[in-house]
């Protein structure tokens, strides 16, 4: 039978694991030296926060792996032999293959000013961080301060709101999560991080940390000059993909390792999928690179299928996302534009809450944004995959309702609302 | 340069985050919550078996059973007032933490006003007016003997009040339970009406992680809960037998099996164990493992139903808030990263997986059919979302 070596055990890695096992395709091993079970990362926070604890994590039943022929290896995998298909461990032992899926991740990105490696400053990433930051905070400390205004920073000023702390964040954009979001969707999300005290800065950037005499961070210098006192940092500036294991192979590495649209690499019998995947050609108006859990996944299903013999190229259907932030949550689907031109935007009086709708060419409905609503995702899925024109959309919104019985009824004035700017 | 101060106090009043049950050694198993189960269970022994060790507490509420009963207070009149004030206390602070789902508060204020009037004053009331005390919240099989030869018996000789009770408490369960399970699934009764739910949901409800998720639970779970309610059909049967030939064919065994049944399962089970455990086993002991009640309504629910909890497509992030906090040990997680409906006999509805999800997968809903999942492709989502192999 033939052998599959998965270095990763992330979603990206488990479900191609998966996949394959259930295809009967091949023998799966899988070696990550993080965590000998898989995971779920975006639930570190709830961890931290004392919402649960690491073990439920595990969306899967530790016997389970064994029930399903996946074989796991706790091992860091620290280079590759292509010409004897092999992976070198750093126990010292060889894992030979047939196929190999690179499934490696990404790590933090760092600022790489002065004073990044002082005690205090933190990423968080790995289990083994949430260990460190728990240290520092162990400490006795009042004031922290988040780099980075994007999903994660929020996330970490929630955890770190959640011990009571002080909490700054600096983010670059002129609004917060600026490149993604048209302002008016920033605006709500920053109301909301305010109610819940946190102090953001916009539009600057960190230029050094200073450390104290122990060498602990006691200062973060900003662009503009603020001097922003804290006893802990948090860095958050987005991910970059883990490509080390490409040393001394054919492996191709752009950003990530380059890949087809079968996720192959330029090595033959090697593929790459999720974080540390770089594609080649990319779905029009989709990044190279994408650090997404549903990415990941949907990653994992198709080279799954590619290593079971079923080579077709894989359809990435129409792009979604979500997010949170403190208890306000964010769905998209679809393409929106991040200036915000050209849709229907509703939102109510006390910035709670949006809805905006994507008008793209032809007048059909190319995306959709909500915050603080809940929306039917195979229904929006259905509407931009099928092209359907906006006043179709608007007339059917109803259908996407999501949100918990009893909660307040916005659609009508949604609809009221958008009926009006359509007329116009 | 600007020296910002970050230690000045922010006048302006901010939203609280709450850290979790995990940090807290009453709510995960601490020493304090053995301690408290210890308590707890200790009240329910004096209770059912050494009343007269809680004497001076029952004297106490003379005055207000006096007013409300017009007779002295007892050992039962004592647990009823016990039992009440907890639900409505810890259901304000139910309410209190809940605030922003108007399901879980009105679900709340729910089962607090059906403890409050129907099982504590109107009880009180009736047997003010010489009439018996009835709970009209109650039915059998949860209530067993309410179908007993014996209360049938004495009720419907009581008079045209107590014939209506018989009636009222047949009608609930042979057209009032299959039609409205039909149409809300078995949460219109176990986390909307039922005393035991109004209970775990309020006072419980800071113990609700702690139920066991496994697949081992799940099996005891289902041997155990049909268990009881073939036990409880059998002594229904046996005394209604008994009673029509006039105790010749059964002699004493009906007897000794209704005392035997009202130990084990009513005192044992649904007390000392169901409740006394919460802070270790989790808030709905009972009403997973031992209700009746809930097991009828679980084989409605899961056969006869429009209810179910929808899964939102392919939205899961696999985080585990919904499977954490799901009071029934339903391992909702499992479902939810499949992109699969959930219908589960045990699950009462309480909406506390929909509310946790920081994803907006999870809804509660009473809809006629599933909708079909839409298929955009080869890899669309739904039909195979990280599902299970094999």
């Amino acid at each position: 039978m033939k052998r599959v070596v998965i270095i990763g055990n992330g979603i990206s890695g488990i479900t191609a694991a998966m996949h394959i096992r259930r295809m009967g395709g091949a023998e799966v091993t899988v070696v990550s030296s993080e965590s000998p079970y898989f995971f779920s990362r975006t639930a570190l926070m709830y961890v931290f926060m004392g919402h649960m604890t690491l073990r439920h994590t595990e969306p899967y039943a530790r016997e389970m792996w064994d029930e399903w022929g996946i074989t796991r290896v706790q091992d860091e995998a620290v280079s590759l032999d292509i010409h004897r298909r092999e992976v070198l461990l750093g126990s010292g032992s060889r894992l030979s293959y047939d196929n190999l899926i690179l499934a490696t991740g990404s790590r933090p990105r760092r600022l790489d000013v002065t004073g990044e490696n002082s005690d205090g400053v933190h990423t968080l990433y790995f289990r083994q961080d949430l260990e460190q930051i728990e240290a520092t905070i162990g400490r006795n400390m009042k004031h922290a301060v988040i780099i980075g205004g994007g999903l994660l920073g929020a996330e970490l000023a929630e955890m770190l709101r959640s011990r009571g702390l002080f909490v700054s964040m600096i983010v670059r954009e002129k609004h917060y999560w600026g490149n993604v979001l048209p302002p008016e969707e920033s605006k709500i999300i920053e109301t909301r991080l305010s109610r819940y005290g946190v102090r953001l800065f916009l539009e600057e950037s960190v230029i050094s940390f200073l450390e104290d005499e122990g060498g602990h961070v006691s200062m973060v210098n900003t662009s503009s000059g603020l001097q922003l006192p804290c006893e802990m940092a948090c860095v958050a500036i987005g991910v970059i993909p883990e490509t080390a294991l490409a040393a001394g192979t054919d492996i191709q590495v752009g950003t990530g390792f380059l890949v087809n649209s079968h996720f192959e690499t330029t090595s033959k019998g090697i593929y790459a999928i999720g974080d540390c995947a770089e594609r080649l050609d990319p779905a029009p108006g989709r990044p190279a690179t994408e650090s997404m859990w549903y990415t990941g996944r949907r990653m994992g299903e198709c080279v799954a299928r590619t290593i079971c013999g079923q080579r077709i190229s894989c359809d990435d259907g129409v792009w979604f996302s979500s997010a949170r932030f403190f208890d306000l949550e964010y769905s998209a689907y679809g393409k929106v534009s991040a200036g915000g031109e050209h849709s229907l935007f509703w939102s109510d009086d006390c910035h709670e809450r949006c809805l905006r709708i994507q008008r793209g060419e032809g007048d059909v409905v190319s995306g959709i944004h909500a915050l603080g609503i809940r929306l039917r995702q195979e229904v929006c899925e259905r509407w931009i995959g099928s092209r359907m024109c906006v006043n179709r959309v608007v007339e059917e919104l109803q259908q996407a309702r999501f949100d918990a019985e009893f909660s307040e009824h916005v659609f009508p004035s949604v609809i009221q609302s958008f009926r009006h700017q359509l007329a116009r | 340069m600007k020296h910002i101060s970050l230690s000045i106090a922010d006048p302006q009043k901010r939203w609280r985050v709450s850290s979790g049950p995990y940090r807290s050694p009453w709510q995960s198993r601490g020493i304090p919550a053995y301690l408290l189960g210890l308590m707890l269970t200790g009240f329910y022994v004096l209770l059912y078996w050494f009343p007269q060790a809680l004497s001076p507490l029952i004297r106490s509420l003379d005055g207000l059973s006096i007013w409300l009963r017009g007779r002295s207070s007892d050992q039962w009149f004592l647990y009823g007032f016990f039992y009440t004030v907890a639900v409505l206390v810890m259901g304000i602070r139910f309410i209190r933490r809940h605030h922003r789902s108007r399901y879980q508060v009105i679900r709340t204020l729910s089962v607090m006003f059906f403890q409050l009037g129907f099982a504590f004053l109107l009880p009180a009331w009736l047997l003010r007016l010489n009439q018996p005390e009835f709970f009209f919240t109650y039915f059998w099989p949860l209530k067993g003997e309410y179908l007993f030869p014996e209360t049938v018996t004495s009720l419907r000789d009581s008079g045209r009040l107590g014939f209506f009770m018989v009636f009222w408490g047949v009608m609930m369960l042979v057209v009032v339970t299959p039609v409205l399970t039909y149409y809300f699934g078995k949460r219109w009764y176990c986390s909307w009406v039922c005393g035991c739910a109004g209970l775990a949901e309020t006072a419980g409800d800071p113990f609700r992680h702690l139920s066991s998720k496994s697949q081992q639970a799940w099996k005891v779970e289902r041997i155990m809960v049909y268990g009881v309610l073939a036990l409880v059909v059998a002594l229904t049967a046996v005394l209604w037998i008994n009673s029509a030939s006039g105790g010749a064919w059964l002699g004493s065994f009906s007897s000794v099996f209704a005392r035997w049944y009202g130990f084990f399962v009513g005192s044992v089970f649904s007390g000392v164990i169901g409740t006394g455990f919460y802070p270790i086993l989790g808030n709905r002991v009972w009403c997973r493992f031992g209700c009746p009640m809930a097991a009828i309504l679980g084989i409605l629910q899961k056969h006869f139903s429009r209810f179910r909890i929808t899964s939102n497509s392919g939205q899961c992030i696999s985080c585990g808030n919904c499977s954490v906090y799901c009071e029934m040990g339903i391992d909702v997680r499992l479902y939810a990263q499949r992109g699969e409906a959930i219908r589960r006999a045990s699950c009462v509805g309480c909406g506390i997986c929909a509310e946790v999800c920081p994803r907006g997968v999870l809804k509660l809903e009473n809809a006629p059919a599933l909708r079909k999942t839409a298929a955009g492709g080869s890899c669309a989502a739904g039909e195979n979302t990280a599902g299970y192999p094999g």
